[in-house]
C-alpha cells in the first residue's frame, strides 16, 4: 500500500520543488519562447518538455509576483479600520495563489495542445482578475502611504489658524483671512476625499476610479499649501524674522 | 553682735505661712503642656497635602507646556514657525511626491490596458514590448529582451 503511495507523494514533492527552483528565475526574456520553438523543429517531445518547462516557470513567477504583493501589503503600518480592507486585499491573493497553484498541476499532465489552452486560460483571467487586483493593492499602499501627510497638513492648517487670529487682533487683514478660508476648505475637500477613497476600497470599486480619489485628494491637498505659502508670504511681510 | 552671729540667724529665715501655702498649691496645680496637640497636628497635615498638591500640579503643568499641549490655547505664544517657508515647502513636496507616485500608477494602468487590448500583436515582437511593459506585470524590466508575464503567456498559447 505505501509503495503504491510513494510514485504520487514523491511526485507532489519533487513537483513542489520544481515549481519552487522555477520561480526562482524570474526573468522571462523573448530568447526564452524562440527555445520553445526551437524546440518544436526537434520534435514533438522536445517541443513538450520546453513549453511545460516555460509555462511552468512563468506561472511559478506570477504566483510569486502575488507572494510579494501580499508581503509589501502585510508589511504595512496600517489602523485598525483599514486592517479591514488589508484583509480583504490579502485574501483576494490568496485565491491567486491558489489558482495558480491549480493550473500549475495541470501543466504536468497536459499535452502540447494542453500547455497551450492553460496558457490562454491563465493569460485571460490575469486580465479579468489578477491585474485589478494588482492594481488596487498598488493602490492602497500608496493610500496607506498618504495618510500621513493628511494629518500633517491638518495639524499645519491649526497652525496657521492660530497665527492669523493672532494678526487679526492686532489689525484687520482681509487677504489673510480670505486665504485662511480657502485653505480650510481645500483641506476639508481633501480629507472628504479620502475618505471617499477609503470606501471605493471597502466597495471594491474599479482601480482606476480609487486612483482617480487619491489624486483628487492630493491635489487639493497640495493646492491647500499654495495658500499657506501665500499666507506664509504675507505674514513674514507683517513680522519680518530676518534682518 | 558680729558679723558671724548674724549670719546663722539667717538659717532660720522662713516664708510666710499663707504665702507658703498658695505657691505650694500654685504649683501642684500645674500640668505640663503636651508636646503635640489634635488640632495643630491635623493643620499640620492638611498644610502638607496643599504643598504636596501644588508641587504635582506644578510639575503637571511644566510637563504639559514641555509636550506642547497648550498649542492650541490663547495662553501660549503663537508659533511663527508653522508659516515657516522652508518647512512649508519640505511638507508641499512630500505632497508633490505622492501626486508623481500616483501618476505613475495611472500610466502603468493605462499601459497595462493597452498590452491586454493589443493582444497577440505584441508578440511579433516582443523586445519592442518590453520597453513599455508594465511593472505590475511584472518579470522585470532590466534587459531589452525581458518580456512580462503576461506576453510569455499569450506566447505559449500559440
Amino acid at each position: 500500500m505505501f509503495f503504491l503511495l510513494l510514485p504520487p507523494l514523491a511526485g507532489i514533492f519533487l513537483g513542489s520543488v520544481n515549481t519552487a527552483r522555477a520561480a526562482d528565475n524570474c526573468v522571462i526574456t523573448s530568447s526564452d519562447l524562440d527555445a520553445v520553438t526551437a524546440a518544436a523543429a526537434q520534435g514533438l517531445m522536445a517541443e513538450l518538455a520546453a513549453r511545460r518547462a516555460l509555462l511552468t516557470r512563468t506561472i511559478a513567477c506570477a504566483k510569486a509576483e502575488a507572494q510579494s504583493l501580499q508581503n509589501n501589503l502585510n508589511g504595512l503600518s496600517v489602523s485598525d479600520d483599514e486592517k479591514t480592507i488589508r484583509a480583504q486585499l490579502s485574501d483576494r491573493l490568496n485565491d491567486a495563489m491558489n489558482y495558480y497553484d491549480l493550473e500549475l498541476e495541470k501543466v504536468g499532465g497536459a499535452g502540447i495542445t494542453g500547455t497551450q489552452i492553460i496558457a490562454k486560460e491563465v493569460f485571460a483571467w490575469r486580465g479579468n482578475n489578477y491585474n485589478f487586483l494588482a492594481a488596487q493593492v498598488a493602490n492602497f499602499t500608496l493610500w496607506v502611504k498618504s495618510q500621513n501627510l493628511f494629518e500633517t497638513a491638518l495639524a499645519r492648517l491649526r497652525s496657521v489658524e492660530s497665527i492669523v487670529s493672532f494678526l487679526e487682533q492686532a489689525g484687520a487683514q482681509n487677504e489673510l483671512r480670505s486665504d485662511l478660508a480657502s485653505a480650510q476648505v481645500l483641506v476639508q475637500d481633501a480629507r472628504n476625499e479620502n475618505d471617499s477613497a477609503r470606501n471605493a476600497f471597502l466597495q471594491s470599486l474599479p482601480p482606476d476610479q480609487t486612483l482617480a480619489l487619491i489624486q483628487q485628494s492630493l491635489q487639493s491637498l497640495s493646492d491647500a499649501y499654495q495658500k499657506f505659502f501665500d499666507i506664509s508670504t504675507v505674514v513674514q511681510t507683517l513680522l519680518p524674522t530676518k534682518p | 553682735m558680729n558679723l558671724f552671729q548674724i549670719l546663722k540667724q539667717f538659717k532660720n529665715i522662713e516664708p510666710d505661712p499663707a504665702f507658703k501655702e498658695t505657691s505650694r498649691r500654685a504649683i501642684l496645680a500645674y500640668r505640663p503642656v503636651a508636646p503635640t496637640t489634635h488640632l495643630w497636628s491635623a493643620q499640620r497635615t492638611l498644610w502638607r497635602i496643599i504643598e504636596t498638591g501644588a508641587a504635582v500640579a506644578l510639575t503637571g503643568f511644566f510637563v504639559l507646556l514641555i509636550t506642547g499641549a497648550f498649542s492650541g490655547s490663547r495662553f501660549v505664544p503663537v508659533q511663527y514657525s508653522a508659516v515657516d517657508p522652508q518647512s512649508l515647502h519640505a511638507e508641499a513636496q512630500a505632497i508633490d511626491i505622492q501626486i508623481q507616485l500616483a501618476n505613475v500608477t495611472y500610466a502603468e494602468s493605462a499601459v497595462e490596458s493597452t498590452v491586454q487590448t493589443a493582444g497577440g500583436k505584441l508578440l511579433g515582437n516582443p523586445k519592442k514590448a518590453s520597453s513599455t511593459a508594465p511593472s505590475a506585470a511584472r518579470g522585470t524590466t532590466e534587459a531589452t529582451s525581458t518580456i512580462t508575464i503576461d506576453q510569455a503567456l499569450q506566447g505559449l498559447s500559440q
